[in-house]
């Protein structure tokens, strides 16, 4: 990709288009920047954060060490897999929205079956997963000191009181008082610790009698942000480590190297990449099977697998982020080539596979995957396909029709056939629908030429018309297909500002809505504004001030 | 218990003046009572999405003689079912249609977040649930069949709006959609964990005083730390104190065995399914389960979520149910729809034949002491409209509800009914939602 390009695409400004949240390329001089220390600095409130389900997953996974004695555990997973769906944040939709994860009745009350039975997997056989917790022989109060401590203070991700433990301590007293033995003691107060809301919750607590109106993080709650982050998980000793001797955010660099190499981080890619371009929802996809008889749940899954590969590459490995959209390669397996019309893969494995002008794919867009979420059962929505690469991508979706607005029947019998671009037309002449579809209805048409599971075709199966896939965007810009708009995409200046945003939202666990939160964007923007890597995007968002500080909010 | 003597004092209802007593609650039964014990009433929503088509689904007569091809799975129970047509509901669309299908809230088109803003109401259900439902194991139950998530922005024709209309019919307050459970073998375990009968009565008290400890431990932690909390911070600390005071409660009243064991029986649990019909069906028979174990009294259950595009393969047809209720009136589409309705239909039967085959503590049957309503987001899928909507009550509500017959309505609204049916629980109810301001004439028995 040309940087001349890119450049001067960025000082002609995007803004026209961006009508949900500010544009943060900047066209001048940097803004001003109040940090933490000004009185203007206002970030958003992040309120106690209750682990989503898969956080919650992971946590457990590396406290309990569950890899160790996988079918112990199998049972307490199946409980955690049923966990009521985590809500949604409003920006982006991202399930680790603080503010969206509410909790209710059914909650705790899944919470208390999933302690149980992992602390009966975790003390019921004896070994490595075993040992690690039950770090004493005796029966004393010595030794149950020892183990409550220990275990609460990696559960909770802090030190923990001298009374804290002490009162883990009498809730084991209490099972013993009932009639149990010591095991029994012991199994009830690590269930306290597994359903304390000090576990359940990541509670940033403000020193009593602060008189800032923020402040900065101290290095266990930093190792929390951190992992969580990257990992959707809790810290690990190493983090813990540093943080107790208070070198973390002093060495957050070298963490940061680390922890992206760490195999724990591709929850990068399932929690943040997979609800940012929606490939989550692909599991619950489900294809018309009279008009697609040939498809099944395996392919549905090699096409998961493909986009996985790729943002691999594009999440870990040295390339420009922005060129996921344009990637000259995918990764293919004998059944998903089949299905592209990709000849010469053979076997189950997925490899690597160059695309030319045969393939007729460029870039993640052409990926099976997101064609087919972005479809209706059985046929494709250009509509959908557009949304999708305005409001995700570029992050200028438009606003919502307005309030009562009634969207009239587009004229024309179903739109399973190439009368779709004549339907959809419509909606350039109605005054009221053509501002939000005049850049839509183009680029959702470009995909034309892959069906609703993303199978390649030159013409409507139903009609026998050709498709024509063509289109020019509101910039002048013309294309002639999928292929061609991938190229103006992976340009575009709204995608990496996006990108920034929904990572930063992510990372933060709530929306970017303060005008200080805008001003850190735009700052941050400006120093990503040429091909970058993901990682860079990774550090600017752990460097900014809203991962590094919190608004206090003070007892009263 | 404060308004609890004012409930159970029901008072004479009607014109046959049934007298309503106490419900069946041996510690409150006045000592020596003879009469036969009163039976508990219960309340089910079901909800349906897309709206009907009509032509098949409304009856071309009314009275005791109703008969339409997409209710024809009701016959076996037709005399314990009222089909009402005529009634609008207070919002149509479908995320409105659906997040006010219990609340008869008007609920604008594009209602944002609900999170810190009063925006839908509390639902009919969860009324009744928290003024009558502290006498079972769980106060209210919520099923649904898809599983949607509940906040953020769901995005449709609608516009931008929070998912919670789209995926929750239960409302505990303005801001409080439930979440549902959508795999039956969890919903089972929720009712019955800890139930045990092959345990002593020494290793049932020892279980459950292992469970108190923990919860007390937890509901003194919470509390501790809100009290360290700024005030923006406490509101989901207060969400975790109330849902460990509710589980509290659950698990003491399970290890009692609940209020009213003597309709329940032995109960097995239901094996997990991928199929779609098939795991629809067992969420059915769990609801009968939990009203046959008076398990719960109250509950709602969700057979799609808002604007639900399940495959029509269920009833055997192509496409799916969202784009096809956008009929357009093509007879292949209102055709499939009519195969879809009465797939729907044929659900809600297996529920309502389900509580029929109960004997109640009063010799009823749990339908008798039952009303189930069935509804929709929106009243046609083309017009996306709340006008006529599809509406069915199953049940006599312990013989307050003149059932056995078709009965249409103009100019009234749903809300109306939800008063009627309010007040057949004994509450002194006149207004409820933004529509019901009086109870539904000619309803009553």
């Amino acid at each position: 990709m040309s940087l001349a390009v890119l450049l001067v695409s960025a000082c002609t400004g995007v803004i026209g288009d961006a009508l949900e949240g500010p544009a943060i390329l900047p066209s001048g001089p940097p803004p001003s920047m109040p940090g933490p220390g000004s009185p203007e600095y206002q970030p958003g409130a992040v309120p106690p954060h209750r682990l989503n389900n898969a956080e919650y997953r992971n946590t457990v996974r590396d406290l309990l060490d569950t890899a160790v004695d996988a079918p112990a555990f199998a049972s307490a997973f199946a409980v955690i897999a049923t966990f009521p769906e985590d809500g949604q944040g409003a920006a982006f939709g991202f399930d680790n929205d603080a503010q969206a994860l509410r909790l209710e009745s059914l909650h705790l009350d899944m919470y208390f079956r999933a302690a149980e039975a992992l602390v009966n997997a975790a003390l019921g056989t004896p070994g490595p997963g075993r040992d690690r917790i039950v770090t004493c022989g005796g029966q004393d109060s010595g030794c149950l000191q020892q183990i409550l401590g220990a275990f609460a203070r990696r559960a909770w991700r802090r030190p923990v009181a001298g009374d804290e433990v002490q009162r883990l301590i009498v809730l084991a007293n209490a099972a013993r008082t009932a009639g149990g033995a010591f095991e029994d003691g012991l199994r009830t107060a690590l269930q306290g610790v597994l359903i304390s809301p000090h576990f359940l919750f990541r509670v940033e607590i403000d020193p009593a009698g602060l008189q800032t109106k923020t402040r900065t993080l101290d290095d266990w709650e930093l190792a929390s942000r951190l992992s969580y982050f990257l990992w959707s998980s809790m810290p690990d000793d190493e983090l813990y480590g540093l943080a107790g001797q208070k070198q973390l955010a002093a060495n957050v660099s070298v963490q940061i190297t680390r922890m992206l190499k760490s195999p724990k981080a591709g929850a990068l890619i399932d929690n943040y990449a997979g609800q940012w371009l929606a490939l989550r929802e692909l599991a619950a996809f489900q294809p018309d099977p009279t008009v697609f008889p040939r498809f099944n749940l395996r392919l549905l899954d090699d096409m998961a697998s493909e986009s996985r590969l790729l943002m691999r590459d594009f999440f870990f490995d040295d390339q420009p982020f922005q060129r996921i959209l344009a990637a000259d390669y995918t990764y293919l397996n004998a059944r998903l080539a089949t299905h592209y019309g990709v000849a010469g893969v053979t076997g189950t494995n997925f490899r690597k596979v160059s695309l030319d002008a045969a393939s007729y794919r460029l870039g993640l867009l052409t990926h099976g995957s997101l064609l087919a979420l972005t479809s209706h059962p059985e046929q494709t929505s250009p509509v959908k396909r557009g949304r999708f690469v305005l409001h995700n991508l570029l992050c200028s979706s438009p606003l919502p029709p307005p309030t009562g607005l009634v969207i009239p029947a587009l004229k024309g019998d179903q739109p399973a056939a190439a009368s779709l671009r004549a339907q959809l037309e419509q909606h350039r002449t109605n005054p009221v629908c053509a501002p939000c579809h005049r850049e839509m209805d183009p680029i959702g048409l470009a995909f034309e030429n892959y069906d609703a599971v993303g199978a390649y075709r030159t013409k409507y199966a139903k009609s026998g018309q050709p498709v024509d896939a063509a289109g020019v965007l509101p910039t002048g810009e013309s294309f002639r297909g999928a292929v061609e708009l991938a190229g103006l995409l992976a340009r575009d200046p709204r995608f990496a500002p996006c990108a920034l945003k929904s990572l930063m939202t992510y990372a933060v666990g709530r929306a970017l809505d303060t005008d200080s939160d805008t001003t850190e964007l735009a700052r941050l923007g400006t120093g990503l504004n040429g091909p970058a890597r993901l990682e860079a995007f990774v550090r600017a968002v752990i460097d900014s001030h809203p991962f590094r500080t919190r608004l206090v909010t003070q007892a009263l | 218990m404060n308004g609890t003597g004012r409930v159970n004092r029901r008072r004479f209802l009607g014109g046959a003046g049934v007298a309503i007593g106490l419900p069946f609650l041996p510690s409150l039964a006045p000592r020596g009572a003879a009469a036969a014990p009163k039976a508990p009433l219960r309340f089910i929503g079901f909800f349906i999405p897309n709206g009907v088509n009509h032509a098949q689904w409304d009856p071309p007569t009314t009275g005791p003689a109703w008969s339409s091809a997409s209710l024809e799975p009701l016959n076996p129970v037709r005399d314990q079912v009222l089909v009402l047509t005529g009634l609008s509901k207070a919002s149509a669309n479908h995320k409105p249609g659906t997040g006010c299908f219990l609340t008869e809230k008007i609920v604008r088109t594009n209602p944002g977040p609900i999170i810190g803003a009063d925006r839908n109401d509390i639902s009919l259900d969860q009324y009744l649930a928290q003024r009558l439902g502290q006498e079972t194991v769980l106060r209210s139950l919520e099923l649904g069949a898809e599983s949607g998530k509940l906040t953020g922005q769901c995005d449709s024709s609608d516009g931008l709006i929070d998912c919670s209309y789209t995926s929750a019919i239960a409302w505990a307050g303005p801001s409080r959609p439930l979440p549902k459970i959508t795999d039956p073998k969890v919903a089972f375990d929720r009712l019955f964990q800890g139930f045990d009968p092959a345990a002593t009565r020494e290793q049932q008290t020892y279980r459950t005083a292992l469970k108190k400890s923990v919860l007390d431990y937890s509901l003194d932690e919470a509390k501790r730390l809100r009290a360290r909390l700024g005030s923006e911070d406490r509101p989901k600390l207060d969400e975790y104190l109330g849902g460990v005071a509710d589980l509290e409660t659950q698990i003491l009243r399970a290890a009692q065995g609940g209020a009213n064991g003597a309709t329940c029986g032995g109960v097995t649990a239901p094996v997990p399914t991928v199929n779609q019909a098939r795991r629809a069906e067992l969420l059915v028979d769990v609801l009968v389960l939990a009203m046959k174990c008076d398990r719960t009294r109250f509950a709602t259950f969700m057979l799609g979520d808002a604007g639900s595009t399940r495959s029509l393969s269920v009833v055997g047809q192509t496409g799916s149910h969202h784009p096809v209720s956008h009929h357009g009136g093509l007879p292949e589409n209102l055709q499939k729809l009519a195969l879809m309705d009465r797939w729907e239909v044929s659900l809600f039967a297996r529920l309502l034949q389900g509580l029929k085959a109960v004997t109640d503590v009063d010799g009823r049957t749990v339908l008798d002491n039952t009303a189930a309503v069935l509804s929709s987001d929106i009243s046609d899928g083309d017009k996306h409209d709340g006008v006529n909507v599809p509406l069915l009550v199953g049940g006599k509500l312990g013989g307050y509800l003149r059932t056995g017959r078709h009965a249409k309505y103009t100019g009234k609204k749903v809300g109306h009914l939800f008063v009627s049916i309010l007040q057949g629980f004994g509450l002194p109810v006149t207004q409820f939602g933004d529509t019901g301001n009086g109870p539904l004439p000619d309803l009553v028995a």
